[in-house]
């Protein structure tokens, strides 16, 4: 390949001692220097893997058993590499570093400087074929422990790694190290590179990170005044992350799907019947027709054929021709065209008129006096302008277009000045148009002195709530993790997470996501966790003076049934119902007779009267029906209501009311009005009690009935009516 | 993207329906002109009825349905209504039914129009409309939201002054009763009265107020948080919960919450689908996913030719071949793949959900931090709102408020783990408290409050919190704003660019300099509602909708997002500022080049508003002029009321006033700035 003209990307060679002198323990995780020194590479590469970061590695090690010759015949002892070729950091790599690379356990002649010379051979030979990069790196990951270099081969290494211009920094060296390691932090400060201990990079490095983006800024004009136009640089300042991982649809084997459309008309002319000419033509080009499927619906192209835009008034469809909507009303745009789109002054308004609940989405953006004339009038304006309405708290509110072509919007410009810098901003939000605004009324929490507020905190529960804030302050580091954006998002890390233990151990996937997905859990979690071990009398104060009650409830599953699958039902039932009344000439009680669909037979010779009796006087037989009955209510009201449900209303409330007469008949009541007063006040009946309370056919058992009723016939009459 | 998806399910399917019954009152005082140069109060009625009809029509939903009923008449056609008309039966509106009222109001002789339809007056019983409301009510489905507004002039119809004793009250109290519902049920019902004329005395007082009968059966009827137009918006647009929450304090001690969103973005009208011109038959979309590559061939093909209409057909025969016999039709059919480190990684559709899930449901809190530290400009979710939810567990309203007195009194947010559904993105958030009162923050935190202001005058700013609230009372809720707050890969770090800004712009602006800015900016400040601006892009839309339904242009299309300087007497406010601001800045060159574009549109505005203006306000005078030559009360209510919300801050609010007040407000607003002052 031809050498670019620009730069190339940087090269980084990372280098990982495996010698005996690995083996030391470290005092802070009880892992050994050598599992340190992986995980911390594992980390350098996962990281620029997951941030498809074009930097280039490749990874060796030294203090092994083995040699390395490179093509140019040289032999570097005890030096073993990964890949002589540099790439972007793959998973190749982390197999490598994780999996392939072994400690050597055996007492070998330390190899420091046949490592580091071998590294900076192989950046020599990347950078004559890859000239001008970016950044040359060399990362050594030692705890120094096994090095005795003579003066005059640490002067060789200083002449070879300035000579190849690389960055030396050294992982693993503990602070303030002892002979040997502090020959090795001599050489990194004669380098000017940088020693760090593996705890140190553990905390830098404890993050997958996302791609770059990009800085997305964007200069407008801002219109004060007819003439006026002031100089302003938008710059993005929070957005809601959307896929942080590009994944592409795919079939089975990984090749990507893209969406394909197809506008047409389905007519229900047959094709070659002619009276289309285009369909004509298709059916009579012979390379069409090979196309057409065999049962396929008749299409037509639509493409060159002018349509017109459907619009809903209410249920009323109103046709409108695109061409019109064009020239009449622009297509409903109201952007002037200017290039660049508009930033105009509207008014100004009081900051406190911007309530937090008008803002919409992430839509921040730092506003900046553009610097391209720094001392132009203009710029000056600018900047007096956003004092002006800082000291006087008021916002400006504008006309934005991000473009030419783009609908107008409304923004509110927000004055601030940064505490470090003292430099004055403004911040731009979008503001919502009236109709975007939602009415929303709730219950009030401030009364008047003579007004009953019955949910009134007493003293002491405001007091434990003090305690409450008192106890669960966020330090603030905390605060800014959590609070001012320092926290990556755990989404990101999970993915991260999942795919490399996918690639990497395939088998234990789904147990170190739970894992690692716990563990982000308990990361956040972390501060309450402390105060809730701390100060748990102060918890158990809290449940003592709020008294709260969870309500249980029965949880109650939709079903989605078709239309058309009721339709059948009904006429399944009513198919039923024939046969039975034709077996024995019950026809009254016909409706009723579905209840034999649950019961099988349809040889019976009983009518359901004397089964609903016989089942009533056996011990617990009238709950067992009642209870059943409202199962077989609960079915039905979980279907998506529609017409034909209404048939099947009909049918229950013929049974419910075989029911009570049946119960009139052998003088019980308690069990069935507890059934109506479910049916009633229970919300999972509710389509059916609606249609029960419309037809009021279905009452109490009242005391005129049955006289151990405590229904008084009045209050039956009037049950529905509540 | 997640986060948005299921806040649209209101617009979805057939869940949630809403139901609205308009009862009008059609006695005769109804058809008289109470107040000279206003309309007979049953044509404002109607007037309101059918803004309200043109909106919901206009709207993306189809779940409102609404039904109007004429009370008072001498027909009785429907069953169990009598003596009442049903002029529109409940259902979705159309075309049709907004065409029938719309033809009633603009009838020239009204009475005559409303009683062709209704056969003459006639008493009606109120009882017996309601009970046929609910009747409808319970016959239909999905009920989630059930109400009746009525419109009456009539302070009293129950005809006695103790009306408490008359059945004829206690039957329509009965009636309301039962169509509010005793609220075990999941359905919201309401009745509302609009007392019409709209700007009629309201009494204030709780005393007052319940001596009047339709205080007993709607407690919100002399509200004035907002006007009729929208107290009717609210009753048929109320909008639920988009999600029940248990928040975890610590160990057993957990309450409910229900989230609402405060702002959702209203969408354009949908359009998608398409017709064809000339037969008007439907046009269908046949969807799926294909290979890349097949695409592209398939693309390919027909670039080389030339585009003619057969070569177009046969593309869409191949297209349709291509996705009824090799095309996914179901993207959950299809495998997620991504490339990274070398390796091809393909997912299938349990592993890709498995990798994203989270199973952390509700709100757990964290911790308190200072309310300060919560910069709620860069949230990452929507505003929205929680409210205590004592139906799942009881106590909760009390914890909350607990809660919300000393967070708000001490100023301090809550930051807490969120996860709305266990699909959705796990986030933190903050709840800040929000409580109307500023006086009971406590002092200690009283200077501190975060604003970045020059010189801190915490009174000050409380102040002018404390007059915000007046101007948006209809938006402002008391409790916890949920504040999305940001990973670090959704904000983005300034402070590079403020270094650059710190050593490139050295010169402070003077003194002086500012003062000139400040002129322009105070003249400029005007109070501010989300109410003001209306969408233009949406009004438009429904503009064009309406003139093709309707034949009349119901609703204007104007661009509500002018600039300033577009308006005459705005600019013209301004004028000696704008000039001072090109003087000290020295900006004459810039502006020379602009100057001739703009003026020449504001002269043409300006002429349009004087031909406009009204005879006695010819001649030129400025507001001071004529309150000195004691001309004020020559100008008629609505225009005081404007020049008081343009000029003197006042709020909205303020058209409540009576017309001396207004004239009272301005007076006094021009005595406090001695600078202020304004052409006429």
């Amino acid at each position: 390949m031809p050498p670019k003209k620009k730069s190339s990307p940087g090269a980084t060679v990372i280098l990982i001692d495996a010698g005996s002198n690995m083996s030391e323990k470290s005092s802070d995780n009880g892992k050994t220097d050598f599992e340190n020194a992986l995980s911390t590479a594992d980390w350098i590469v996962s990281r620029k893997l997951f941030s498809e970061d074009p930097e280039l590695f490749s990874i060796m090690s030294y203090n092994i058993g083995s040699d390395y010759t490179s093509e140019s015949g040289k032999i570097f002892k005890g030096v073993a590499v990964h890949s002589e070729e540099f790439a972007p950091a793959k998973f190749d790599h982390l197999k490598f570093i994780t999996t392939e690379l072994q400690q050597n356990t055996e007492n070998t002649e330390p190899n420091f400087f046949q490592g580091v010379l071998a590294a900076v051979h192989l950046l020599k030979e990347h950078v004559i074929e890859n000239p001008n990069p970016s950044g040359i790196t060399l990362i050594v990951l030692t705890n120094g422990m096994n090095e005795n270099i003579r003066q005059e081969n640490i002067d060789l290494l200083v002449d070879a790694i300035t000579d190849c211009q690389a960055d030396l920094m050294i992982i693993g060296i503990k602070e303030n190290p002892e002979y040997p390691a502090s020959r090795l932090a001599e050489l990194v400060e004669t380098l000017e590179g940088r020693t760090y201990t593996f705890q140190n990079v553990a905390s830098m490095l404890s993050n997958y990170q996302a791609r770059q983006k990009s800085e997305r800024k964007f200069n407008k004009m801002w219109d004060i005044a007819p003439g006026i136009r002031l100089p302003v640089t938008f710059a993005l300042k929070s957005e809601k992350s959307s896929a942080l991982l590009k994944f592409k649809n795919a079939d089975s084997e990984g090749n990507e799907m893209v969406r394909l459309e197809q506008m047409h008309v389905e007519t229900q002319n047959p094709v070659d019947t002619g009276h289309d000419v285009k369909s004509e033509d298709i059916s009579t080009a012979d390379s069409a027709s090979k196309f057409l499927p065999k049962n396929a619906k008749n299409y037509k192209a639509v493409e060159n054929i002018k349509t017109m835009h459907g619009y809903n008034f209410g249920k009323s469809v109103i046709m409108m021709d695109p061409e019109y909507l064009k020239e009449k009303y622009n297509d409903h745009n109201f952007n002037e065209g200017q290039t660049g789109g508009v930033l105009k002054l509207i008014q100004f308004t009081k900051k406190a008129n911007i309530l937090d609940s008008y803002l919409a989405d992430a839509s921040a953006k730092t506003v900046l006096p553009s610097l391209n004339s720094p001392t132009s009038g203009a710029t000056k304006a600018t900047v007096a302008l956003i004092e002006a309405m800082l000291s006087l708290r008021v916002a400006a509110i504008c006309r934005y277009t991000f473009h030419a072509k783009s609908h107008v919007q409304i923004v509110a410009l927000l004055p601030h000045r940064d505490e470090d810098t003292g430099v004055v901003y403004l911040r731009s939000v979008k503001l919502p148009f009236s109709d975007d605004m939602r009415t929303l009324k709730f219950p009030k929490f401030s009364f008047d002195e003579d007004e009953v507020d019955s949910n009134k905190p007493t003293v002491a529960q405001l007091s434990v709530v003090d305690d409450l804030i008192d106890c669960m302050q966020l330090e603030e580091t905390v605060i800014s993790s959590l609070v001012e954006g320092g926290m990556s998002d755990p989404k990101l890390q999970m993915q991260c997470h999942f795919l490399k233990s996918l690639v990497l151990h395939p088998n234990d996937t789904m147990e170190n996501r739970s894992i690692r997905t716990n563990e982000i859990l308990d990361i956040i979690m972390a501060p309450k966790r402390k105060v809730e071990t701390e100060s748990s009398g102060m918890f158990q104060k809290l449940n003592r003076e709020f008294n709260l009650q969870p309500i249980q409830k029965t949880k109650r599953e939709r079903v989605t049934v078709e239309p058309e699958d009721i339709q059948t039902m009904i006429s399944e039932w009513a198919d039923k119902k024939l046969k039975m009344s034709s077996q024995d000439d019950e026809s009254e009680e016909g409706p009723s007779q579905k209840k034999k669909k649950f019961n099988t037979s349809g040889t019976k010779k009983i009518s359901r009267r004397e089964e609903v009796r016989m089942e009533i006087v056996e011990t617990d037989g009238a709950s067992h029906v009642c209870s059943k009955m409202l199962e077989m209510i609960s079915n039905t009201c979980k279907f998506q209501p529609n017409g034909s449900i209404t048939g099947f209303f009909q049918l229950l409330i013929n049974e419910l009311n075989l029911i009570r007469s049946v119960f009139v008949e052998t003088s019980r009541c308690d069990e069935f009005n507890e059934l109506l007063k479910k049916l009633k006040e229970e919300e999972d009946f509710e389509p059916f009690a609606a249609v029960l309370a419309e037809e009021k056919s279905c009452n109490p058992i009242s005391s005129t009935e049955v006289s151990t009723s405590d229904i008084s016939y009045s209050d039956a009459a009037e049950f529905w009516e509540e | 993207m997640d986060e948005t998806r299921y806040e649209d399910d209101d617009f979805e399917g057939t869940a949630n329906k809403k139901y609205t019954f308009f009862v009008i009152d059609g006695n005769p005082a109804m058809f008289e002109t109470t107040k000279e140069g206003e309309v007979p109060e049953f044509q404002a009625a109607l007037k309101l009825v059918l803004d309200e009809m043109v909106r919901v029509c206009c709207s993306r939903s189809l779940n409102n349905h609404i039904g109007i009923i004429v009370t008072g008449t001498k027909n009785s056609e429907t069953e169990g209504l009598e003596n009442s008309t049903l002029l529109v039966p409940m259902g979705v509106l159309g075309q049709e039914e907004v065409n029938t009222i719309k033809e009633i109001r603009e009838d020239e002789d009204l009475p005559s129009a409303v009683s062709n339809l209704t056969g003459g007056h006639h008493e009606s019983d109120l009882s017996n409309v309601l009970n046929y409301c609910k009747r409808v009510f319970a016959s239909c489905p999905n009920t989630r939201h059930q109400s009746v507004i009525y419109l009456t002039n009539n302070r009293n119809p129950f005809g006695r002054d103790d009306f408490w004793e008359s059945s004829y009250f206690k039957r329509t109290k009965t009636a309301v009763t039962k169509i509010i519902g005793l609220g075990h049920r999941k359905t919201l019902g309401e009745f509302s009265v609009i007392i019409l004329p709209e700007d009629e005395y309201k009494p204030t007082s709780k005393e007052e107020k319940s001596k009047e009968p339709w205080y007993q059966l709607d407690t919100e009827v002399f509200s004035t948080e907002c006007d009729a137009a929208a107290r009717i918006r609210q009753k048929i647009t109320a909008q639920r919960s988009h999600a029940s929450l248990t928040v975890n304090i610590g160990p057993g001690v957990n309450f409910d919450v229900s989230v609402f969103s405060m702002v959702m973005e209203a969408k354009p009208l949908d359009h998608s689908q398409k017709y064809t011109f000339d037969t008007e038959e439907k046009i269908v979309k046949t969807a799926g996913y294909v290979s890349k590559k097949a695409k592209s061939e398939l693309e390919g093909a027909g670039n080389d030719d030339d585009e003619t209409p057969i070569d177009e057909t046969q593309k869409t025969l191949q297209r349709c071949k291509l996705l009824q016999e090799e095309a996914v039709r179901n993207r959950r059919d299809l495998k997620k793949s991504i490339v990274l480190g070398g390796e091809k990684i393909i997912l299938d559709g349990e592993q890709y959900e498995f990798m994203n899930e989270v199973d952390s449901k509700g709100v757990d809190v964290i911790g308190f931090v200072p309310m300060n530290r919560v910069d709620r400009e860069v949230s990452v979710v929507s505003s929205k709102i929680i409210q205590p939810n004592d139906q799942t567990t009881l106590g909760s309203t009390n914890m909350y408020r607990a809660l919300l007195d000393r967070c708000w009194a001490r100023q301090q947010a809550i930051v807490c783990k969120y996860q709305s559904r266990s699909k959705q993105k796990m986030r933190i958030v903050a709840l800040v408290p929000f409580k109307k009162d500023m006086t009971l923050i406590e002092p200690s935190s009283f200077g501190d409050d975060g604003e970045e202001i020059e010189d801190k005058k915490p009174d000050l700013l409380h102040l002018e919190q404390q007059r915000a609230q007046v101007d948006s009372s209809e938006w402002l809720h008391e409790g916890f704003m949920l504040v999305g707050l940001p990973f670090r890969e959704e904000i983005r770090d300034d402070f590079k660019r403020f270094e650059e800004q710190q050593t490139i712009l050295t010169s402070p602006p003077t003194e002086g300099q500012i003062d000139t800015m400040k002129q322009f900016v105070k003249k400029l400040t005007m109070s501010y509602n989300p109410s003001f601006y209306e969408n233009p892009r949406l009004l438009s839309e429904r503009s064009a909708l309406c003139l093709e339904a309707t034949g009349e242009e119901l609703i204007e299309r104007k661009d509500t997002l002018e600039p300033y300087y577009q308006i005459a007497n705005r600019l013209q406010r301004v004028g000696p500022q704008i000039e001072k601001i090109v003087e000290t800045f020295g900006l004459t060159d810039e502006v020379k080049e602009e100057k001739v574009k703009p003026k020449a549109e504001s002269r043409k505005r300006k002429q349009a508003e004087e031909s406009g203006s009204q005879p006695n306000a010819k001649k030129v005078m400025t507001i001071r002029e004529c309150i000195a030559a004691d001309q004020m009360s020559k100008f008629k209510k609505t225009e005081l009321l404007e020049m008081a919300m343009e000029h003197c801050e006042a709020p909205k609010s303020a058209n409540r006033k009576t017309k001396d007040d207004l004239i009272e407000l301005i007076e006094n607003y021009l005595d406090e700035n001695p600078t202020t002052t304004w052409n006429i």
